[in-house]
């Protein structure tokens, strides 16, 4: 019974030495320390002074830094229906990957739910020309004329007839 | 700001008392992790879907009848959670709850699991307070938040009695046939704060951001061990592209959310065979396909692969088969509905290959060379293996499907095949995309490929901490499936 005894608390022994040191604890201590070497070493990328200033307007609510998206179309809103669809003239017709197309979008999430058709298909149509000779332009090969002027390049069309 | 926390945690409350009821009976361990981990966005889930319904049937007093419906439903919950108390519920672990941490040998086993809960809590400290400083930077978020996300949700809050506008073949541009959860939660929190608030799309993101590690954390924790499910939710933390894309306020976020908890849920549910985590996985699956569509990508592989597992349990001549397969549709059928309504009758002149070619063209396009493969490929390889990006997480998950292949036989069957399957078949099915394309391919792997990754990211975290941790998992004492 002793002997007995004995050995299976060297067998235990002997057990917990091989789990220590076997291939599994091997392959734990080589993941971990891995992924905590990986976690250790990273970086988040670097922040400016303005980041904090930013963050300070941020949480006080200041709407004056803070302003709605597309706030620059407002000046057509009294110009507009309440609701419907008018076209939206740029310096060039509607190309996917133009970056002019920005301009289309921002005023659509200004004045939705207003609909901007990127084609000249309705019959009011907000003109958003950089240059006062583009917008006539656009407005003669798309078959508009201009009803209000609210800067260069810039006002509400009709379409002819 | 005091509004847009009550906002917030109305949320996930609501997601809280949603879950605790839909899983009383189930015991899903570590549940509190659970429900910390996703009762926001299942909150947002429901809200969402309480907002579109109104507008589908009252659209003039859509923003009364949500909001009173979200407050009655969590009233209702509330009573029922009191009148079925759930103890289990603040119960993590009964062996850590007997532990006496003053024992110097107990307080040595526990020692690495503190000292990775730490490191957890000052990544996420760190984190938190990275995106508060970047978030003010974007705070209208990318081009996808500012154009498509939430022009959705102003047309929602401006104006109900107009807010079919968005789905106007006019605003083509605008992708007219995407679902509604992340545009129906900032439409939901500006009409509980009257008015459009800049605010609350950035706290939305970061809800759904923070939810994505929480949920990891739940189910490492659950099915390996405590030290792995922190380590495994800090490493999400430092993963670049999860921060940046929340910053953004991209959907691909809360998508990645649903993809991981959807599937952690399943695997959860075949472990355990308790039919209510069917129900859950199933909604989680659901509010995917109701985020993007690359969601509802991702539910037809479930299906697929849920309808294979319960072929098999048929031809084993298992009690109720397609049990599992049952409750995981009842789970979806709301968001599915939902999002069919929009496919079918609201934009049904919008879908992928709509636009683009049709299944013949698609063919010459599939078929027209070995170089747009090897470009598609290429791009993926270059993706994956950016250090900066990734940390090596792609390498790992590669690693650790060699070690899981190899050790199959040995190990006993614990559905963990199910998460290698998703990631494979989600980023085989980008591939796919990639090669039908309507737009220009170099332009469209170069703004949207880093994003597709999020979504089978976690899932590849989740998969390759489970299989590359050698010893101490825990063990699976409860049936595989249902009977």
């Amino acid at each position: 019974m002793y002997i007995n005894k004995n050995h299976m608390a060297k067998q235990e022994t002997l057990s917990s030495q091989q789990h220590v040191l076997s291939l599994p604890w091997i392959g734990n201590f080589l993941f971990y320390g891995m992924i905590l070497a990986i976690i250790t070493c990273s970086e988040l990328p670097s922040l400016g002074p303005e980041n904090f200033r930013l963050r300070k307007e941020f949480i006080s609510g200041n709407k004056r830094i803070f302003r709605v998206l597309g706030s620059d179309f407002s000046i057509f809103k009294p110009y507009l229906p309440l609701h419907g669809a008018v076209s939206f003239l740029m310096d060039s017709s509607y190309q996917p990957y133009d970056p002019i197309t920005e301009k289309l979008y921002m005023a659509q999430s200004y004045l939705a739910p207003i609909i901007l058709n990127a084609n000249p298909d309705e019959k009011s149509a907000i003109v958003f020309c950089s240059k006062g000779y583009i917008a006539d332009d656009r407005m003669q090969s798309a078959g508009y004329k201009l009803k209000i002027a609210l800067a260069d390049g810039k006002g509400i069309a009709e379409k002819n007839g | 700001m005091v509004n847009l926390l009550t906002a917030f945690f109305f949320l996930f409350f609501l997601g809280f008392f949603t879950l605790s009821a839909m899983l009383r009976q189930a015991s899903l361990p570590h549940r509190i992790l659970f429900f910390l981990g996703a009762s926001f966005p299942v909150g947002a889930g429901f809200c969402s879907l309480t907002l579109f319904a109104s507008h589908l049937l009252l659209p003039s007093e859509a923003k009364l009848i949500s909001t009173v419906l979200s407050l009655l439903a969590i009233l209702f919950l509330v009573g029922y959670w009191i009148r079925h108390p759930q103890k289990e519920t603040f119960q993590l672990n009964s062996k850590l709850g007997r532990m006496n941490l003053w024992n110097k040998h107990v307080f040595l086993e526990m020692l690495p699991s503190l000292l990775s809960f730490l490191l957890f809590a000052i990544t996420l400290v760190t984190v938190l307070q990275y995106y508060s400083l970047a978030a003010p930077r974007d705070i209208f978020g990318g081009a996808d938040a500012r154009y498509f996300w939430t022009l959705k949700a102003k047309f929602l809050f401006r104006s109900p009695s107009e807010w079919q506008g968005m789905f106007s073949p006019k605003l083509f541009w605008s992708h007219t046939d995407y679902p509604l959860l992340f545009p129906g939660t900032f439409a939901w929190g500006w009409n509980w704060l009257g008015h459009e608030s800049p605010f609350w799309p950035p706290l939305v993101s970061l809800g759904f951001y923070v939810s994505c590690s929480l949920i990891l954390v739940w189910y490492l924790s659950s099915y390996v061990s405590w030290t792995t499910g922190w380590i495994g939710g800090t490493f999400f933390l430092v993963l670049m592209p999860y921060l940046s894309w929340s910053i953004y306020q991209y959907a691909d976020v809360p998508l990645t959310f649903f993809i991981t908890a959807c599937s952690l849920t399943l695997v959860a549910a075949l472990r355990s065979g308790q039919k209510n985590t069917f129900i859950i996985s199933g909604l989680l699956a659901g509010f995917a396909a109701w985020t993007k569509n690359e969601g509802l990508l991702f539910t037809a592989w479930v299906y697929i692969l849920l309808g294979g597992i319960c072929a098999s349990r048929y031809h084993e001549k298992s009690r109720e088969p397609f049990a599992p397969l049952r409750g995981f549709s009842l789970g979806a059928l709301l968001p599915l509905l939902a999002f069919g309504v929009i496919k079918l009758f609201l934009a049904p002149h919008e879908n992928y290959l709509g636009t683009g070619p049709l299944l013949p063209t698609s063919q010459g396009l599939l078929i027209s060379g070995w170089d747009k493969t090897l470009t598609i490929l290429g791009a993926f390889y270059v993706w994956m293996i950016s250090f900066e990006e990734w940390k090596g997480l792609w390498v790992i998950f590669i690693i650790a499907a060699i070690f899981f292949g190899l050790n199959k036989k040995k190990t006993p069957p614990n559905f963990a095949w199910i998460l290698f399957a998703i990631v494979v078949l989600m980023n085989l099915s980008y591939v796919f995309i990639f090669h039908i394309t309507p737009h220009n391919l170099v332009w469209h792997i170069t703004t949207s490929l880093n994003r597709l990754l999020l979504h089978s990211g976690a899932l590849a975290l989740a998969f390759s901490f489970e299989n590359l941790t050698f010893t101490c998992k825990k063990p699976l004492n409860t049936p595989s499936l249902p009977v």
